[in-house]
């Protein structure tokens, strides 16, 4: 049985089709047939042919409802998805949060040229993983970091999670905590279960008290990183390498 | 009159708030938002009950007169409705 390490999770898992074969691959830990997991996302041949038929063919299947197991089993864990594109920089991530289409990723490349000296990378461009661990919040990469499968197998602190809106003037303002949860669900991966959805509440309430939360309203030029990370850390020295 | 089932009224960081699961997430993704009155009558909701019964209830918990109590039970009622919340509807 193949395990891989996500987000310092034991997965069970065995990818069959593109995109997930590849995207899995950096993630891959160990043949372990003793079945020691924290989280399966093992699915059969037959069971994503009985289910391709409603997506667009049997790679998307695979990736979406392995996604699905993945986030689902982890919210067991104090851990939850946001719909984001995550930038490392000196070691610390920085979440921006939207509905597709509205410039997360290209919000994030412009943090890859701006502070290209600090030696910036995405963590994940898509679907990072956040984790409550001891009054703190980490960001984890995962293999399921979407059309551009940009994502890198580390976890780091979190500096500041931004609900991005497209604006023509750069500017960002702190949230409130009772201004969270909103934006927050509208972004992550609803669970059926109730006993999973108590979960979500509990972690989303959790992180509103040990994580800093903003809005930024933002065009697509590369002042706005600028913007973007003076707001969320001041004392960074913050400085665009042209 | 009651509402559908798979609904849970939460309240975060003081707000009130409703979200889907099960069979009721297949038709309603996003999230309903709640004050305080009409987390009361979501909760008395939650039981089969009339709209005279909310509107007592009303007069009973807050401080305010018939015509207005009878007023807000029947707008939320209305936006449940719009929003296809209802049992048997």
């Amino acid at each position: 049985m193949s395990i891989y390490s996500i987000g310092g999770f034991r997965v069970r898992m065995s990818p069959l089709h593109e995109p997930l074969k590849s995207q899995a691959v950096p993630y891959f830990l160990e043949e372990d047939e003793s079945g020691g997991f924290d989280i399966s996302a093992l699915m059969s041949e037959e069971y994503l042919q009985a289910r391709k038929h409603r997506y667009s063919d049997v790679g998307a299947c695979e990736y979406m409802i392995a996604s699905y197991l993945f986030y689902r089993g982890a919210l067991e864990f104090d851990a939850i998805m946001l719909h984001a594109s995550a930038v490392a920089v000196g070691g610390t991530a920085y979440l921006f949060s939207a509905p597709c289409g509205t410039g997360k990723s290209t919000h994030t490349q412009n943090w890859l040229k701006v502070f290209a000296s600090e030696d910036p990378f995405l963590l994940n461009d898509d679907k990072p993983l956040l984790l409550i661990r001891g009054g703190k919040v980490f960001a984890a990469g995962t293999p399921f970091s979407g059309k551009t499968d940009q994502s890198r197998n580390v976890t780091l602190p979190v500096g500041g999670v931004c609900f991005l809106e497209r604006g023509e003037k750069n500017a960002i303002f702190p949230l409130d905590k009772s201004e969270i949860f909103e934006p927050f669900y509208l972004q992550t991966l609803k669970p059926k279960e109730p006993d999973r959805m108590e979960m979500l509440f509990s972690h989303v309430e959790k992180l509103t008290s040990i994580c800093r939360f903003y809005r930024l309203v933002c065009n697509m030029d590369p002042d706005s990183a600028v913007v973007a990370r003076r707001g969320m850390d001041p004392g960074s020295a913050a400085r665009p390498t042209f | 009159m009651q509402l559908k089932n798979g609904f849970i009224l939460r309240e975060i960081a003081g707000k009130y708030v409703v979200v889907a699961t099960g069979e009721a997430a297949e038709s309603f993704r996003g999230l309903i938002k709640l004050n305080d009155t009409g987390a009361f009558l979501w909760r008395l909701l939650q039981k089969d009950t009339t709209e005279e019964e909310l509107t007592s209830s009303l007069l009973s918990e807050y401080d305010v007169d018939r015509p207005q109590a009878e007023r807000e039970v029947a707008s939320f009622i209305s936006r449940l409705k719009e929003e296809d919340l209802l049992a048997g509807d």
